[in-house]
């Protein structure tokens, strides 16, 4: 059977996240009236409309063929670019600018195909002072430049 | 002569200096970030936010507006040498643009996307000062079932523009919608879907959100190619158009500018359609139609004049009825707000001066973008040279260092990382994230509209038909649900988002 993989894909996504909606707005939110709409009311309907287009997409994928490919996902790179805004956010407030932006930086350069050692370096180390001096001194922006991390060890 | 005076006291704001170094910096900075292969307006704009936090509202509205035609064009350049649109609505220049480049004619190519759009820019200027007062007025006598109405018909036109299946726009629609709903109900105070999170009671951050999918989705999306093979840059000669050049293309321009103003006003419309369309009926009404795609100078003039008229034409809407048209207008919104400005029909009256300063430095943001890109063009060349390998790094700082900053929020880079994995996910599952983005924004104004109508209708649904300019709306809504879902034009739509690949 030629199945659109894709659209399979994506109607069962609408459908799960319609689910998953609509059963907390049923569960947690009050429906109201027409009249008087409750919290609810509107996310319900909603819902209710993207479970039944996600099922329709899903349904018409058995037979429209097996349509484009899916191509490469650089799993590597996607990994490592969420994990540099991650470490952003969990480090900023107490590392602040400067060694957050290293930390950041360096993980990001390594999402690179053709990262090397020099490159990273470079990069890492440019950005860093670029954005301190950008955002710190010339913005002002209130994010210090040493967090308070490291006030101890002064 | 209100409309004179009314523009007097405009240029008046625009012409103060220190409006006139925002003014600049704002298109500066928007070229510069704009030139980056893949990033659009929307991820410039918003990375550059913070930097106006410390402006008062005219300066930082008149800073934004510039980044913004700032990064339009920036793309432009981008798609002429490299042949790859720095952001989407220059992806049709690529066609011809970059055919014109690899013929030794990059600069006769670039200067016809100057000027083209600084004609558009004039006219598109003069169009939003003419129209956006009267609509102003008209607005005012807006209900709630009309604004309902008109959001309903934005939304629907969004679906124009996302490629690929409609049903599947609609079920991002629905998702835009729900997850904008994320917050303290304002009626009942209940929390809604924020999963225990108390940073979501305020709602998902719009910067975050739209960093994450149009930031981070976009440099994923670059790392699956190879990096090094992005390099050919064409060389620019002389800039200056022929006279044959300039004949050929007085006509695109006006064409291209008709087109993006009347497209730009529409609610779901803009600079990206504008320039589609453009691009479309340039190739049918021009006389050197087998040229196009071999490098014609009017494939060029039309679609950048219509964009960067597009782009212009957008701000109706948002000036006078406070409803984003499209994405970029979102932002803009919420960078009113959070300058603490309202916006929608009252900003006309209460601050005029911001109003008509915005408009008037609009003008001088286009002569600005002429000077600062036909003799800077060298500039720009050299940083198309900066590698990719020191770009993305350099991209994400910036664009957590923004989101950041907005609200002194770690919280709210996470919503990054959440948004930029499923925007990849949807984006890889051909789902357009332009009206998942539309609907985030008109959620909670299409529910609050909803809800008051249906108070004062005492619960009938039929408020929706019986008044008027409602109905209209609503009708005016169906029947580009028709058009978008007949087959013919389902294709075409195809067609036209297939030559953006070619």
């Amino acid at each position: 059977m030629l199945v659109n993989k894709k659209d399979m894909a994506s109607g069962l996504f609408f459908v799960a996240a319609g689910l998953l909606y609509g059963g907390i707005a049923l569960s947690t939110l009050p429906f109201g009236s027409a009249l008087r709409m409750g919290p609810g009311y509107f996310p319900l309907i909603l819902s209710s409309l993207m479970v039944m287009l996600g099922a329709i997409i899903s349904l018409r994928s058995l037979k429209s063929g097996p349509g484009t490919a899916f191509g490469v996902i650089p799993w590597r790179g996607l990994l490592l670019i969420l994990l540099a805004t991650v470490i952003f956010a969990a480090f900023i407030d107490d590392l602040g600018m400067v060694p957050g932006l290293l930390l950041t930086t360096f993980i990001a350069t390594l999402a690179s195909n053709e990262v090397t050692w020099q490159r990273s370096l470079i990069a890492t180390l440019f950005i860093t002072i670029f954005c301190t001096l950008v955002f710190s001194y010339a913005v002002r922006l209130p994010i210090p430049v040493i967090g308070p991390f490291f006030d101890g060890l002064r | 002569m209100e409309l004179l005076s009314n523009l007097f006291l405009g240029f008046g704001v625009a012409f103060q200096p220190i409006n006139l170094l925002y003014c600049f910096l704002g298109v500066l900075l928007g070229t510069v970030v704009g030139v980056l292969p893949g990033l659009g307006p929307l991820a410039t704009i918003a990375m550059l936010l913070p930097l106006t936090f410390g402006l008062d509202p005219t300066q930082s509205l008149i800073m934004l507006a510039g980044i913004y035609y700032g990064s339009q064009y920036g793309g432009s350049t981008t798609a002429i040498l490299v042949n790859l649109p720095g952001e989407s609505a220059s992806a049709v220049t690529t066609i011809d643009g970059y055919q014109m480049a690899r013929k030794g004619r990059a600069g006769p190519a670039l200067a016809a996307a100057a000027l083209g759009s600084f004609f558009a820019g004039t006219v598109a200027t003069i169009l939003v000062a003419v129209i956006a007062k009267p609509l102003t007025a008209i607005a005012l006598s807006f209900g709630p079932a009309e604004y309902f109405s008109l959001m309903v018909v934005g939304l629907i036109s969004s679906i124009a523009l996302a490629s690929g299946s409609l049903v599947k726009a609609l079920a991002m629609i629905c998702l835009g919608l729900l997850v904008g709903l994320t917050g303290t109900d304002i009626y009942t105070g209940a929390p809604r879907f924020t999963f225990g999170y108390f940073e979501l009671l305020d709602g998902i951050d719009f910067v975050a959100l739209a960093v994450g999918i149009y930031g981070i989705g976009e440099i994923v999306r670059n790392l699956e190619g190879s990096e090094s093979s992005r390099a050919v840059i064409a060389k620019v000669g002389s800039l200056w158009p022929s006279k044959d050049d300039l004949r050929r293309m007085l006509a695109p321009a006006v064409r291209g500018t008709a087109i993006g103003s009347i497209l730009g006003v529409l609610p779901g419309g803009g600079a990206l359609l504008s320039s589609f369309v453009a691009y479309n009926v340039e190739k049918k009404a021009s006389r050197n139609s087998a040229e196009f795609g071999h490098g014609a100078i009017e494939g060029v003039t039309a679609p950048e004049a219509a964009n960067n008229a597009g782009a212009q034409t957008s701000f109706v809407p948002m000036l006078a009825l406070g409803i984003p048209s499209n994405v970029v207008m979102a932002l803009m919104i919420g960078a009113m707000i959070m300058q603490g400005i309202v916006p929608g029909p009252n900003v006309v009256v209460n601050n005029p001066d911001l109003f008509w300063g915005l408009i008037a430095s609009m003008w001088i943001g286009n002569a600005m973008l002429v000077i600062l890109n036909l003799p800077l063009i060298g500039l720009w060349v050299s940083l198309l040279r900066v590698p990719y390998w020191i770009m993305f790094p350099a991209i994400i700082a910036f664009c957590c260092i923004g989101v950041y900053s907005v609200s002194n929020s770690a919280f709210a880079v996470y919503t990054v990382t959440v948004a930029g994995a499923i925007g990849y996910l949807l984006i890889k599952l051909d789902c357009e994230p332009a009206p998942f983005v539309l609907g985030f924004i008109l959620g909670p104004m299409l529910e609050e509209h909803l809800r008051r109508a249906m108070l004062i209708s005492g619960g009938d649904v039929s408020i929706f038909v019986t008044r008027p300019i409602s109905a209209v709306l609503l009708l005016v809504a169906l029947i580009l649900l028709i058009i978008v879902s007949r087959p013919t034009i389902a294709k075409r739509r195809d067609e036209v988002f297939v030559d953006e690949e070619g």
